[in-house]
């Protein structure tokens, strides 16, 4: 029987790339192959989930298969690559550039520019496929050497139908489906995430357009960004919104589903995103999308969502409230999206994609 | 023969129900012109919405009958979504304007409601999407349910004709029925006389019946 192994260098519950490591994992599972996820950190009880350093006893046979989820520099994951014999294919799913983190993190910034240096690396091997989450991933790792023949575009399994079935939290609707009108945006509490400029905009919005309004930010506040977190704080107190604002750090899926469900648009002003899930599950619930039109977030909303193209926080505020105050083009806007998602993201349409390019290993 | 279909969340011998009456008045007074199709559920209970017939296609009286399993029945928690809506209703009664009274909650929350109060059936959702061209119109009966709500967004909006039954406002309570309905209002949306205070909420006309 064919192993396939799929490895990722950290893997958890929750965050875009464990949904798509479990999402290629249940996928294969139920094609009668034995499939494993080995990763090096493991944040998660999950059966199927091993240690990296077992890898070698998993994989044996030349015509077994490693999926390679690409989202660091990892040097256990590169020997890998290098030692083991078998079939390969890489999943990239995007490396932040250290650009964003240099006033705020030399940690980040020496990890970021570390797996830039390894995708060059990893793109110039020759391995037998390469798959991206976006065309943007793809161009890119195409204009690092790789062959164009063996780059195709796969997005990210998501856990949009896990959550239609959760039960909300109903504090959480209780506490913020008050009446006033929630803007939400999702995504680690990163310099590249733009967060800055989405305050500013909002800023405008609250007070120009809509003092019932409310900014919240749903995402993993880590402590090597501490002094992103003090940036952002200062330019909420110096704007005097800390009664508008909400951080509300890493919180559960019903919680998460829960901010979805009152939120009246999803706004991103994000300077660089692989793909953007947060997006598509936005759409997927037909809550309309205002968003920078930046890297891959051009290619994940399509025509289905309004894009800026400038940073004028004064013309985004100005859009934010075109879109909530026009009924006709409020409701056009969300079910646009959500016939995106139907059309593209669902897990059944990735999972045909992504089984019928990696067949010929199969 | 051209085919015309009604959806409609319930139809048997055994379910006394306004819409459904009607679904089946319908179904009988088109038949001699068209080949009637009534799209419905497996579920005789309209609170639980628990699937109880057998899922296939039956012909009764020259009328077919396609039952589709019910995928989501009304949650175990939808009554708290229910109060959290009359509390928010109740906020509204002094509103003169009927459109004012009703609840605008954000669009998601109102569709998890109508999902989450069921009966809603992924396998009628994908046969309106992989049939719905085929049918001459497809006849939504009913406003309230996910049947009808859902059922309309996998149609396109010539083909729909839609029956709200709505005898009056007082179990109308949120805005996005309002915004489906004008999907129907493309070509015809029959109501019955007492339902004409919707124009005041809705600002349309309607065809009276």
């Amino acid at each position: 029987m064919k192993h396939i192994a799929i490895c990722t260098p950290s893997i958890s519950y929750g965050d875009a790339v464990s949904n798509d490591v479990f999402g290629m994992y249940n996928v294969l599972e139920n094609q009668k192959f034995k499939a494993g996820i080995f990763a090096e950190s493991i944040h998660t009880a999950e059966k199927h989930v091993n240690s990296i350093d077992c890898i070698y006893d998993f994989i044996k046979k030349k015509d077994d298969l490693i999926i390679y989820h690409l989202c660091m520099g990892w040097f256990k994951g590169l020997n890998i690559l290098y030692n083991l014999e078998c079939k390969k294919v890489i999943k990239y799913h995007n490396i932040t550039p250290p650009d964003f983190f240099y006033n705020f993190s030399s940690d980040y910034v020496s990890a970021c520019g570390g797996g830039i240096e390894q995708l060059k690396v990893i793109a110039g091997l020759d391995l037998d496929m390469y798959l991206n989450d976006s065309l943007f991933n793809m161009k890119e790792i195409i204009s690092m050497g790789t062959n164009e023949s063996k780059c195709f575009v796969v997005p990210p399994f998501n856990n949009i139908e896990v959550s239609r079935n959760l039960k909300p939290d109903f504090d959480v609707l209780k506490k913020f489906n008050d009446g006033k009108v929630n803007i939400l945006s999702v995504g680690r509490i990163a310099p590249n995430k733009g967060f800055d400029k989405l305050i500013e905009a909002f800023y405008i919005y609250h007070n120009h357009y809509n003092p019932e309004s409310r900014l919240i930010i749903v995402g993993d506040q880590q402590q090597l960004l501490s002094t992103y977190m003090d940036y952002l704080f200062y330019k909420v107190k110096k704007l005097i919104l800390h009664d508008h604002i909400l951080f509300t750090g890493k919180i559960n899926d019903e919680q998460l589903k829960s901010f979805f469900l009152v939120s009246k648009i999803f706004a991103l002003i994000s300077y660089h995103e692989g793909f953007c899930v947060p997006l598509v599950e936005a759409m997927s619930m037909k809550i309309p999308v205002a968003a920078y039109n930046s890297t891959a977030v051009t290619e994940t909303v399509g025509n289905a969502g309004v894009l800026f193209d400038d940073l004028n926080t004064g013309l985004i505020a100005a859009k934010f409230n075109e879109i909530i105050l026009s009924d006709e083009n409020y409701y056009y806007i969300g079910e646009a999206g959500w016939r995106r998602y139907i059309n593209s993201f669902t897990n059944e349409i990735i999972k045909a994609k992504f089984l019928n390019l990696i067949s010929e290993f199969l | 023969m051209k085919k015309i279909a009604i959806v409609v969340q319930r139809c048997h011998e055994k379910v006394v129900g306004g819409s459904e009456a009607e679904a089946w008045h319908y179904a009988n007074l088109l038949k001699d012109c068209y080949e009637v199709h009534i799209l419905t559920t497996t579920a005789l209970d309209f609170e639980s919405w628990e699937n109880v017939l057998p899922e296939r296609d039956e012909l009764n009286g020259g009328i077919n009958i396609r039952r589709f399993k019910v995928t989501q029945k009304r949650s175990e928690y939808w009554g708290e979504f229910h109060r959290l809506l009359l509390d928010d209703h109740n906020k509204k009664d002094f509103a003169k304007k009927p459109s004012d009274r009703l609840v605008k909650w954000p669009t998601a929350l109102q569709e998890e409601f109508i999902y989450k109060q069921g009966p809603y059936s992924e396998g009628l959702l994908e046969f309106l999407s992989e049939k719905g061209a085929g049918y001459k119109a497809v006849i939504f009966l009913t406003y309230l349910y996910a049947t009808t709500y859902f059922g309309m967004f996998n149609v396109a909006e010539e083909k729909i004709v839609f029956v709200p039954t709505l005898q009056g406002m007082s179990r109308l309570l949120i805005f996005l029925y309002i915004n489906i309905w004008q999907r129907g209002q493309k070509k015809y949306c029959l109501i019955h006389r007492v339902s004409m205070n919707l124009q005041n909420c809705c600002g349309e006309t309607f065809l009276v019946m």
